[in-house]
């Protein structure tokens, strides 16, 4: 009975294509990477009148001409996958620009309804869209749509699920004049001599993307004996005058069709401009940005020690219980001062993590962060960056490993290695148990304002490194800057939730494997050679510690510190972890008077080691996906070397200052 | 729509003066300029990083007036941006408040109310009733 | 009179309209597929520092200083300015 329909969402970037999919399938989401390549891919399901919708959300793009990576993806996945239907989102007051990704899906044949989102907007500003005439001239069915209060989302339901009903459509034609027609004719000729390949692909699109230069296209042609002949006949003239014309043709037919659906009311100036006058100011756009990257760490800070001091609470019990109730000893030590140690140490930062990314998404949601962009786009561009660059090194904040992948949409090489490469001075979520910790323990009621800081000292130095990179190893200008500024809504909370559990479990998927498995290394290393104390210098780990000790002995860090600073390149959390279970304190609440009784730590080393872990070399994750990315061993190791010789010298540097200050 | 635009410049002006004043005074405490007791201590406390925001929401609030006494509408809009970050400070220190009286439940010391109604809380509230007075006034 | 010149050069707070693009065939057909169509007409919205903020089509775009020297505009005809 219950029949699968497989469901692809499309559409331009800001167009509200992720709060369609949120509203489509509700929390169930599954959140993945596409094959191959390190894109975000999410997967949902959804019941509908006995139907079962599998939802698909495809990365947002405006055009299916495989520019960048996602758009390879998109349309790999409708070629490939061949979707039942593909909903693509629509933004009813930009039409224009919105069916021209239309007028290419409807090209691949595609079983298409199309969702005409902020629609509301559109009618506000009084424009009238007749959607029985736009559904009959292209052949697709056409919903409107209200994601953000949930309206027309049954109704589109209902589409999807009659849409797979109905006959697969012919793939729509679109002139291109006479010219070019003569060429796509002559190439869908040799095409067909290929039916393997005509059966997987409208020979049509085949023969138009070529025509278009299409690197991808062409390489798809590689395994087929007529790849010769194409490429005989594509060497024969210039394509590259077609380019531009097919583009503009497209834009003709949408010009053509336009005036015959709909009748559009511009408007001068939108509240939103009004908003961006003020926040992009020469004077106040910089000052009112830090103000709300402040009150974004302040509110993760304060909001989190309750909840921290609750898990503190709950952990400090499960280990009194675990030491009175195991005979054990060394079973007892295991689990008292290795486990719950260290991962009470590390899961007691959960609330502000999850604080972080929901702040983080609600800027994203506002449409704030694509103004951000534009603030620091001559900054950046002064530092030998664009301000595009900007997002993925916010986005750092979270994490660093989808911030790096999401340097994808860079498009210039030299711009995204260089991004790349200084993105992970961004202080990422996992940094900030370490802050709140020390500069929780150290600084009192002047934790926020010092974890702030050090948000800024990552940010100077990511900044600093992009010039230097600029001028010594990718040599060059960065490429033009230009981005759509989404206009600002009001952030649904729905979906800041979903960001936030979505990137929290990620989290706390970590928290169960990759520092688990760090806290009990450190254990067993501090345990043995059986007989020692616990975590003294002469266990396994105090000879380590003391191995390594000399490198930091300059910037004053002990071997307890310089053993929490090795295991935490697997994972920076595990700085605090290991500390936790180095000093052996059941929870992380009693962890901070330990530090503070502890001789060799000091306010000044404190944030000498804080300074030094947000700088040293990122943790195994990003490291990994840097040279998945770079594609280049080198520059693993050269982003490596070059932050933790960064990080020590600052941290040197931070000690000496701070010890004549404080 | 005179009328209102010189309530709206009057308005500006006045929550400009608070907000630079409050800020600068908690500024000026912070980096020990200011003895802790000048004026308040509780209701002005020393707090460097707040205190500037604070400022920078006043600094809005001045723009707004400065392009009011131009007779250019763009002055509305600073003014709300202005009134909007004040909300959403407000709020967060709101947050803040809740946070340390659940901080005092948990570790059970005594909560008091003053220490956490800081500036940007109130004159948020404040901000908050006179743009629902606003509101309702020019929809009328 | 109706000379092209680079945006970043066009008097600002006025109208103007794309005539070309000088750049490669990517980031052309980039710029049309993202809607900045040839014949559009911009509005500036403001500046920062170099940067513009322009409305095109009704759809917002921020444009970096080395972009907007790239794309060549001129005035729109109905209210052409008076030039000295």
């Amino acid at each position: 009975m219950a029949e699968k329909i497989k469901v692809a969402v499309a559409g331009n970037p800001n167009v509200g294509k992720t709060t369609i999919f949120n509203a489509l399938t509700g929390a169930r989401q599954k959140i993945g990477n596409w094959p191959g390549v390190t894109v975000e891919k999410k997967e949902g399901t959804k019941k509908h009148k006995g139907h079962v919708l599998e939802i698909v959300d495809l990365p947002g793009t405006y055009s299916l001409s495989a520019y960048s990576a996602d758009e390879v993806v998109a349309r790999d996945y409708i070629i490939d996958e061949k979707p039942d239907v593909v909903v693509q989102v629509l933004d009813s007051t930009n039409l224009e620009r919105n069916l021209y990704l239309t007028s290419q899906l409807l090209e691949m044949g595609t079983n298409l309804v199309l969702a005409l989102n902020m629609s509301d907007r559109a009618e506000m500003r009084g424009d009238d869209i007749d959607i029985p005439r736009l559904e009959s001239l292209l052949g697709v069915s056409a919903i409107k749509t209200v994601a953000n209060e949930g309206g027309g989302i049954e109704a589109l339901l209902d589409s999807i699920v009659s849409k797979t009903e109905s006959n697969p459509p012919k793939p729509h034609e679109i002139g291109y004049g006479k010219t070019v027609e003569e060429k796509i004719c002559a190439l869908e000729d040799i095409l067909g001599n290929d039916t393997e390949l005509t059966k997987h692909y409208p020979a049509r699109w085949m023969a138009v993307k070529l025509l278009e230069g299409d690197e991808n296209v062409l390489s798809k042609l590689s395994s087929s004996n007529i790849e010769g002949k194409v490429q005989n006949y594509l060497s024969g003239f210039d394509n590259e005058e077609y380019e531009v014309e097919m583009a503009d043709k497209r834009y003709e037919f949408i010009g053509a069709l336009l005036p015959q659906v709909c009748t559009t009311c511009a408007e001068d100036v939108s509240p939103s401009d009004m908003v961006d006058k003020v926040v992009t100011n020469k004077y106040l756009g910089i000052p009112i940005f830090l103000s709300l990257m402040w009150g974004m760490f302040e509110l993760t800070f304060a909001l989190g020690t309750p909840f921290m001091g609750l898990i503190g609470k709950f952990f400090g019990w499960l280990g009194g219980a675990v030491a009175a109730n195991i005979e054990s000893a060394w079973l007892a030590s295991l689990l008292g001062d290795g486990i719950i140690a260290g991962v009470c140490s590390v899961l007691l930062f959960v609330p502000n993590i999850f604080i972080l990314f929901f702040a983080i998404a609600l800027l994203e949601n506002s449409g704030y962060m694509a103004r951000a962009a534009f603030i620091m786009d001559k900054l950046m561009y002064k530092m030998g960056l664009q301000g595009k660059s900007f997002i993925p090194m916010l986005m750092g904040f979270g994490c660093s490993v989808p911030a790096i992948m999401a340097t994808r949409t860079l498009e210039d090489e030299k711009d995204r290695l260089i991004t790349m490469l200084v993105t992970p001075f961004m202080s990422c979520g996992a940094r900030l148990p370490v802050y709140i910790l020390l500069a929780g323990t150290f600084f009192g009621r002047e934790a926020g304002s010092v974890i702030f800081g050090l948000y800024v000292l990552g940010i100077l130095v990511a900044i600093l490194s992009a010039k230097l990179f600029r001028t010594f190893i990718a040599k060059g200008q960065p490429s033009p800057f230009i981005m759509e500024l989404p206009p600002y809504t009001r952030p649904s909370l729905v979906n800041s939730l979903l960001y936030m559990w979505n990137q929290g479990y990620l989290y706390l998927k970590k928290v169960g494997t990759v520092i688990i498995g760090g806290v009990m290394l450190v254990w067993v290393l501090a345990y043995f050679p059986q007989g020692v104390e616990y975590g003294s210098a002469e266990s396994l780990i105090g000879s380590l510690g003391q191995l390594i000790e000399p490198l930091v002995a300059p910037l004053g860090f002990d071997w307890k510190i310089a053993v929490a600073l090795i295991f935490g390149v697997v994972a920076k959390e595990i700085v605090v972890g290991s500390l936790g279970t180095l000093y052996g304190t059941g929870g992380g609440e009693s962890l901070s008077p330990a530090l503070l009784a502890d001789p060799s730590f000091s306010p000044a080393i404190a944030l000498g080691l804080m300074v030094f872990t947000l700088l040293y070399v990122p943790c195994f994750g990003a490291v990994a996906v840097i040279k998945k990315e770079t594609g280049s061993w080198k520059w693993m190791f050269f982003q490596a070397a070059y932050s933790t010789a960064v990080a020590w010298v600052l941290a040197l540097v931070t000690v000496l200052v701070a010890n004549l200050v404080l | 729509m005179e009328r209102n635009y010189s309530d709206l410049k009057f308005f500006s002006l006045l929550w400009g003066i608070l907000y630079v004043a409050a800020g600068l005074i908690q500024v000026g405490k912070g980096v020990g300029l200011l003895s802790a007791s000048f004026l308040s201590s509780s209701l002005l406390p020393a707090e460097l990083a707040g205190g500037l925001v604070l400022v920078v929401i006043g600094a809005v609030f001045f723009i707004a007036t400065f392009e009011f006494s131009k007779d250019s509408f763009e002055g509305s809009a600073y003014t709300y941006v202005g009134i909007l970050l004040c909300l959403v400070f407000g709020t967060l220190y709101f947050l803040c408040m809740v946070a340390d009286l659940m901080n005092a439940i948990l570790a059970m010391e005594k909560w008091t109310f003053v220490d956490s109604f800081k500036p940007a809380l109130y004159l948020g509230i404040l901000s908050a009733v006179v743009y629902a007075v606003g509101k309702t006034g020019s929809d009328r | 009179m109706t000379s092209k010149i680079p945006l970043s050069m066009f008097p600002s707070g006025q109208a103007c309209q794309i005539c070309d693009v000088c750049a490669g065939k990517g980031l052309k057909r980039r710029l049309v597929e993202m809607g900045l169509t040839p014949e559009s007409i911009i509005q500036p919205l403001g500046c920062n520092r170099g940067s513009l903020l322009i409305s095109v089509n009704g759809s917002r775009y921020a444009l970096g200083r080395g972009m907007a020297n790239k794309i060549m505009v001129q005035p729109v005809y109905e209210e052409v300015p008076q030039f000295g």
